[in-house]
């Protein structure tokens, strides 16, 4: 409980002249965050004026009768939750704290148990405003079905047990929604280890996992906790899943079922807790259709699987993105509506990742109000540019075997040549508008060109 | 009657306010004594001092008790005599 509260603290203010009874009680709250004291009704104003507080404990009795009543007052006056704790029990100053904004009356005298109780409560609304905050600050959506996804998740009382599957195309947030799951989860005090296994080998990515004892293969020259040790209390997010081979697959499963590994080299199990958020951008069960993703592992990952929605099945927020992606640059930008249209028509092949690497290409830029013609062709024309799929027609009109028989060099000059001789014939015989076309230097341009003529004058092969 | 109905109120507004000071002394013995107990809290108290204010708390406690036992005790016999 004290290590949890360490992450989410709550600001405490005490008011009570009774020093004793203010120690006591401060020592009591200190593990939910930082308590303040104050010993006199001025005392207390000051911290009310000067500081930021979630919640005030307050003596009614401090200088005169009910004068605690003025500062129940300031606190509401400040969003600060007011707790009344006082020998008072007359039922008449109790209406009367109630009517200025206390929350709760305590006596004195029975406070201890109760306290923990309404602290905690506070301790929760603070968690639940910081989630609040990390959802407006890091992930912006006003689409409905992500927004009940979110919502649906942060009501579900999610415990280390359950092991969580993130589905989805990559660049649409799975990480940080990991993130806001090990944020709600009783392990957010803990470790959030992230690791992506599509980017290391196989054979390192189970020393990464496991760890290893000094010596148990080359180059192991120091003993090293693995993954799987570092996550221990906390939240173990491993993206991509779905690109480890199948023995590492059977290992991590092992090590789901028994909560315990064994170092590479080590004799001994090591036991570890930690929730496990596990993701993949791939097809999952088609990765098992094609037994290259373990069913059983599948099963025991999916405790709550969740797909994230592309892009471009929420486009009502491209817009939200586009603004708050170039809020985060001091240098401000604007779209013109035709170019703002094109955005929002793109299918956004790369998702969010790929509307904030544009974004911030243009607030890094020197254009500032960027209209449709700034944009790259491709979501001019939504064009899928991680699409090679031209380039395998090329590739499959015979290239390969024109390679193979005169060599890339002389293919790569065969292109060169083709290429400029199209754009040439488009831009009707300017030779600088050609060159500027196809990006290339002055000199590289006459070089092709007289390759060109001289091509046509022998009759020469072409790569198509 | 109606001095009989003042009288009593200003009894009960007087043990009202004992009440408070009984509730408050108590509190502030629980809490000298839970201080006293926690170990890192008793490392920074002033024992000697604090040994006079628990003394002092004590001595208020018992006259708060006497005296509401005592007012606890006139009311019930008025009560009953009327």
């Amino acid at each position: 409980m004290l290590r949890r509260v360490m992450a989410k603290q709550l600001r405490i203010l005490i008011i009570e002249d009774d020093v004793y009874f203010r120690t006591d009680i401060s020592k009591k709250l200190e593990k939910y965050g930082l308590v303040r004291m104050a010993c006199s009704l001025e005392d207390g104003c000051a911290f009310l004026q000067g500081e930021s507080f979630d919640v005030a404990l307050i003596d009614l009795n401090l200088k005169g009768k009910d004068s605690g009543l003025d500062l129940v007052r300031l606190a509401v006056q400040k969003q600060v939750a007011p707790i009344v704790l006082t020998g008072n029990h007359d039922p008449q100053m109790i209406a009367r704290a109630y009517e200025a904004g206390c929350k709760h009356y305590f006596s004195k005298l029975d406070v201890q148990a109760d306290l923990d109780r309404e602290i905690g409560f506070y301790l929760k609304q603070l968690g639940s405003r910081d989630i609040e905050e990390f959802i407006g600050r890091e992930f912006i959506t006003r689409d409905p079905e992500l927004t009940a996804m979110v919502d649906r998740l942060r009501h579900q009382n999610l415990n280390r047990d359950q092991k969580i599957l993130l589905l989805g195309p990559t660049g649409v947030g799975k990480t940080k929604i990991a993130k806001l799951i090990h944020r709600m989860s009783e392990s957010s005090y803990d470790n959030f280890i992230h690791q992506n296994l599509a980017e290391i080998p196989d054979t390192l990515a189970e020393s990464l996992l496991f760890g290893h004892k000094k010596g148990s293969f080359t180059g192991a020259t120091e003993d090293r906790d693995g993954l799987f040790k570092k996550a221990d209390g906390g939240t173990l997010f491993l993206d991509e899943v779905g690109s480890i081979s199948l023995n590492l697959q059977k290992k991590l499963l092992k090590v789901l079922e028994e909560r315990e590994f064994t170092p590479i080299g080590a004799t001994t199990p090591l036991k570890t807790e930690f929730r496990l958020i596990a993701a993949t951008c791939e097809d999952i069960v088609k990765l098992i259709e094609t037994k290259k993703f373990r069913i059983d592992l599948y099963f025991r990952l999916k405790g709550i699987e969740l797909t994230l929605p592309a892009l471009k099945e929420r486009r009502g927020d491209i817009p939200l993105l586009i603004e708050h992606f170039a809020a985060q640059s001091a240098r401000k930008i604007l779209f013109s509506k035709a170019a703002m249209t094109a955005l929002q028509s793109y299918d956004w092949f790369g998702n969010v990742r790929e509307l904030e690497q544009l974004v911030k290409s243009f607030t890094g830029g020197s254009i500032g109000m960027v209209g449709l013609e700034n944009l790259p062709p491709y979501i001019q024309t939504n064009r899928n540019p991680y699409d090679f799929e031209d380039e395998k027609k090329i590739y499959s009109r015979g290239i390969s075997n024109f390679i193979q028989k005169h060599g890339l060099r002389r293919f790569i000059e065969n292109v060169e040549r083709e290429a400029f001789d199209e754009v040439y014939n488009k831009n009707a015989g300017n030779f600088t508008k050609t060159q500027k076309t196809l990006g290339i230097s002055k000199s590289a341009a006459y070089r092709i060109y007289e390759e060109l003529q001289a091509q046509k004058k022998r009759g020469d092969l072409s790569v198509s | 009657m109606k001095s009989y109905k003042r009288k009593r109120n200003a009894e009960i507004s007087v043990s009202a306010e004992n009440m408070h000071e009984l509730i408050n002394q108590a509190a502030r013995i629980n809490a000298i004594l839970n201080l006293v107990r926690n170990p890192d809290a008793r490392a920074e108290l002033e024992l000697s001092v604090v040994d006079r204010d628990f003394k002092e708390a004590l001595a208020k406690l018992e006259t708060s008790w006497a005296i509401a036992i005592q007012a606890v005790k006139k009311i019930q016999s008025q009560d009953s005599a009327h």
